[in-house]
């Protein structure tokens, strides 16, 4: 397979994505609140930063902005978004699509209502590269062997079947197939395993280790769950009402935490708290 | 000292989807189901989606009714009960369930979402009910300023407080509370958990505490059982069921729960279910510990 990022124009040890004080507001324009305030942060080509916070926190906010995809009624109201040497935010939407899906992907939280019911998984992942300017015969075939590379047995039957055919934990691996399809050097993942059984849960964690390494995956891991965060994360940004409020190595977030709520935060968190 | 809840044999099935063209199949939800909880006890059953566990409590109330099997409460037998009895039965029996979104009536103020149990069971006065709704929300530390509001006006762990107060409004002995801090965010899960433990000290309640989340389960529970398929598959006190699993399906259930530490070893065991016969009876293989191999 094509190794990634070949059409980087970073220069080295550069960051792939940088985000610049980005500030995301909701509502009528004098009357908005910030969803997300002036957050910055940096992630290299490889690394997961894991982005964690409670319901409301911004997180997914921050995410969804990145690919230009904010709910209605949200906009950017200001930062820059550094991506291989350019700024997201001027792009049309035009170039955006460009971006999504084969240089920044994402994978939901929730596969029964990200896939689409009526089509066949295996059209779904090739559609991800057709689009992006693959030829029907080449998408086919890729396809089984994205199925292959998520581990679903008996792929070339697999991808003739419906998504209600599949288990969560399979239609999950199917996102992931489609988020790969393009080999994106940025994955972002929105809570990848949140819906999913925890047997689930480490067989998807397992299997996203495993392509971060062989496709040189950078991951920006949105997630509530500390145990998701430990497992995948190489840097945590910890996210309190729109703001970051605490960065850094995994290991110093989860054994020495600095700021007051990311202490409260971990203390609540069975197991490693009281 | 007899249990306050024994379970036996208890059996669910539904009649699962068939076609036209195809016999009906059943789905064995709950298949062989025994154990005992004592009074002032909190205790775990923990699972996977589907394995039956929701189920086992909701047919512990009979708001689905069993198949087969046995429930007795303080002794008595719950399933034999007639309408009006298992009516009185349910003042002891109550349920908190995981979605406070869905399980609280939009249309009705929270006062009289706590006071309802008192009106069916026709307790009290008018005036007394009225003071009873207050010191329930004072209980589960709610402002009793906000007795007037409906329900979208809380947050999630508010609402799920107020599902607490109606459910503790007749003053039961046993709680099923099914997942019921499970949508919370971990902060607000802490806060209620925390007030679970405060009741059960300070009103002697006994817990079936229904739960997917295994750290959760081993942080509170006294004794825990594992379903898998409709069956329990292990049982014992909680610290001996994390410290030495016994059924492969526990261990291979432990070993996936994500470890907090990103430099402890990590040993996933996958579940070969050949290694073990699915429906094999409960053996005794510690004192107290007990596993279906």
């Amino acid at each position: 397979m094509p190794t990634v990022s070949e059409t980087s124009v970073a220069p080295p040890g550069a960051p792939l994505l940088e985000v610049r004080h980005l500030t995301v507001e909701f509502g009528p324009a004098g009357r908005a609140r910030p969803a997300v305030n002036d957050v910055s942060f940096q992630i290299l080509p490889g690394e997961t930063l894991g982005l964690v916070g409670e319901s409301g926190s911004g997180k997914s906010m921050t995410a969804f902005s990145i690919l230009r995809l904010l709910p209605p009624g949200g906009r950017i109201t200001s930062g820059e978004l550094l991506f291989d040497g350019g700024n997201l935010l001027q792009l049309g939407e035009r170039e955006m699509r460009e971006v999504r899906g084969a240089r920044i992907s994402l994978i939901f939280q929730e596969p029964m209502t990200a896939l689409n019911p009526v089509m066949r998984v295996g059209d779904q992942i090739a559609e991800a590269l057709f689009v992006h300017g693959h030829s029907r015969a080449s998408a086919a075939q890729q396809a089984v062997e994205l199925l292959e590379a998520v581990h679903i047995p008996d792929a070339a039957r697999r991808a003739r079947d419906y998504p209600h055919q599949l288990s969560g934990g399979m239609r999950q691996r199917v996102m992931i197939a489609i988020a790969l399809a393009c080999k994106p050097p940025l994955v972002i993942a929105d809570e990848p395993t949140t819906a999913l059984d925890v047997t689930i849960q480490a067989q998807i964690l397992d299997l996203l280790r495993e392509l971060k390494a062989r496709f040189n995956l950078a991951f920006l891991i949105i997630t509530h769950d500390f145990g998701v965060i430990a497992e995948m994360a190489d840097r945590v940004a910890v996210m309190h009402e729109g703001r970051i409020v605490e960065e850094g190595p995994v290991r110093q977030i989860l054994r020495a935490p600095a700021h007051a709520y990311t202490q409260r935060l971990l203390a609540a968190v069975p197991g490693l708290g009281a | 000292m007899t249990p306050l809840l024994e379970v036996r044999g208890l059996v669910k099935h539904f009649a699962g989807r068939g076609g036209l063209w195809h016999p009906s199949s059943v789905v064995k939800a709950v298949d062989g189901v025994d154990f005992d909880i004592h009074a002032g006890e909190m205790f775990g059953l923990v699972g996977e989606s589907g394995c039956g566990k929701s189920t086992t409590g909701r047919c512990i109330l009979r708001l689905v009714e069993p198949t087969a099997g046995e429930v007795r409460f303080r002794g008595e037998d719950v399933l034999a009960f007639s309408r009006e009895r298992m009516r009185r039965a349910r003042r002891d029996m109550q349920i908190v369930f995981q979605d406070p979104y869905s399980s609280l009536n939009p249309r009705m103020r929270v006062r009289d979402i706590v006071e309802e149990p008192l009106v069916i069971h026709k307790l009290g006065s008018r005036e007394e009910r009225r003071a009873r709704v207050a010191e329930l929300f004072e209980l589960v530390g709610l402002e009793p300023g906000h007795l007037d509001r409906y329900p979208h006006e809380f947050s999630g762990g508010q609402r799920q407080r107020i599902g607490i107060a109606r459910a503790l409004a007749l003053n039961p002995a046993l709680i099923v509370a099914d997942e019921a801090v499970s949508a919370l965010d971990v902060s607000i899960q802490a806060q209620v958990v925390k007030l679970l433990l405060d009741l059960q000290s300070r009103l002697t309640l006994t817990y079936l505490f229904i739960a997917h989340d295994l750290r959760l389960v081993e942080h509170i529970c006294h004794r825990v059982a594992v379903m898998y398929r409709g069956r329990i598959v292990e049982m014992s006190e909680t610290r001996a069921l994390f410290a030495s699993p016994t059924h492969p399906y526990t261990r291979a259930l432990l070993s996936a729960i994500p470890v907090l530490d990103p430099d402890a070893p990590r040993r996933r065991i996958e579940l070969d279910p050949s290694s073990f016969t699915h429906g094999a009876p409960l053996r005794e293989v510690d004192t107290g510990h007990w596993a279906a191999v």
